[in-house]
């Protein structure tokens, strides 16, 4: 039992000194758009995800190419919304995607092109869906934990006071 | 024959579930409420006051908003939170201890869960073809969400099993201090606590 806690903790401690500084987009889920489109050779998937900073309030677009660990080096992409194109950039937080620098928002129409240089492979129009809803009633779960951890708060610092008053003794 | 244990003969886990449970716990839950608070307040500015996500940061994030994308610290209080609850666990009895170990096993999942999103920091390598690192459950709830409800489901089985173990008529099945009256500040003060 011991030796299993010990390579537990031993795994644990690893698993934090090997993280590399994170570059994920926050605590953000990534929604997808649309999956396994052929452009040319490549597999392409579109997705929406936050960006680290706070000022977009809309997702930014990501362009990925799915075969592979990162966008192939002579890939050319281009983003149309609403038919303006849209400045797009390889993602600095995941290497086989480029990134808008702006969000996309409901209804938008997106059109990516992807082209190698030689030929060009234009993906059908996608129309952004509407952001997922919650499947629980958020609102009145929040004002129940918050009455639930007020409660809560103002008990433990009773007995936290109480626990202090009272001296510490060996049990025998 | 009448095995009497001294102080001294104790090891760390019965001095922790004997004579410093009760200190141990409550310090415990504070930690617990402090976290939980971080957790509402992001969440209440989602969902009440409909902030942006990206600007939903709770309220020590508008200081440190790093507190909030960090997965190590996500990671490390997940870990600490298992720990506590392990540590603390042979001081409860009865149903107290059901209704605690229900809430070490949930958050043994919330770990597992927090281990696969520090992989995929660690590896580069993300599941299920996403380009951000997420989790298994993650495919069906959103995070928000998601750890919104782990915590509270690690939460309240914590706090039923603490008031259970704090009634008076536990005092005579515990071996720590937990369920006993409360002494009174002379009291207090005459044993220089």
């Amino acid at each position: 039992m011991k030796r299993l806690l010990a390579g537990l903790l031993a795994a644990a401690t690893a698993m934090l000194l090997l993280a590399t500084p994170a570059l994920a987009h926050g605590d953000h889920d990534a929604r997808p758009l649309a999956r396994d489109l052929a452009a040319g050779p490549n597999t392409i998937s579109l997705w929406q995800v936050y960006p680290d900073v706070g000022a977009a309030v809309t997702p930014h677009l990501i362009v990925m190419f799915d075969a592979g660990t990162t966008a192939p080096a002579s890939a050319i992409v281009t983003v149309d919304v609403n038919s303006t194109s849209m400045d797009v950039r390889p993602s600095t937080t995941t290497p086989n995607g480029w990134e808008t620098t702006e969000g996309v928002a409901e209804g938008d129409v997106v059109t990516v092109t992807i082209s190698d240089g030689t030929q060009a492979w234009a993906l059908d129009p996608v129309v952004v869906p509407p952001p997922p809803t919650s499947m629980l009633p958020m609102e009145e779960l929040i004002y129940v934990s918050i009455f639930l951890t007020a409660g809560t708060a103002i008990w433990a610092a009773g007995r936290t006071s109480r626990a202090w008053r009272r001296p510490v003794i060996a049990s025998s | 024959m009448a095995h009497t244990t001294t102080a001294n003969d104790q090891s760390f886990m019965e001095k922790l579930n004997g004579q410093w449970h009760e200190r141990a716990l409550w310090v415990y839950l504070v930690i617990v409420i402090v976290h939980w608070v971080e957790h509402l307040f992001q969440a209440a500015q989602i969902w009440i006051l409909n902030m942006p996500r990206p600007e939903a940061l709770g309220a020590l994030g508008y200081l440190f908003p790093w507190l909030v994308k960090s997965e190590v610290m996500h990671f490390t209080y997940a870990l600490l939170m298992l720990g506590g609850l392990v540590l603390l666990r042979p001081g409860f009895r009865g149903a107290a201890k059901s209704w605690w170990t229900a809430s070490l096993v949930i958050q043994a999942w919330h770990l597992v869960e927090h281990s696969l999103l520090q992989l995929q920091a660690i590896a580069g390598q993300n599941l299920f073809g996403s380009p951000v690192p997420t989790s298994i459950v993650q495919q069906f709830v959103p995070r928000p969400e998601l750890h919104l409800l782990y915590n509270l489901a690690v939460f309240v089985p914590m706090v039923v099993a603490m008031w259970l173990h704090t009634r008076p008529d536990q005092a005579a099945v515990n071996q720590c201090t937990c369920a006993n009256a409360p002494v009174r500040l002379e009291q207090a003060g005459a044993a220089g606590a």
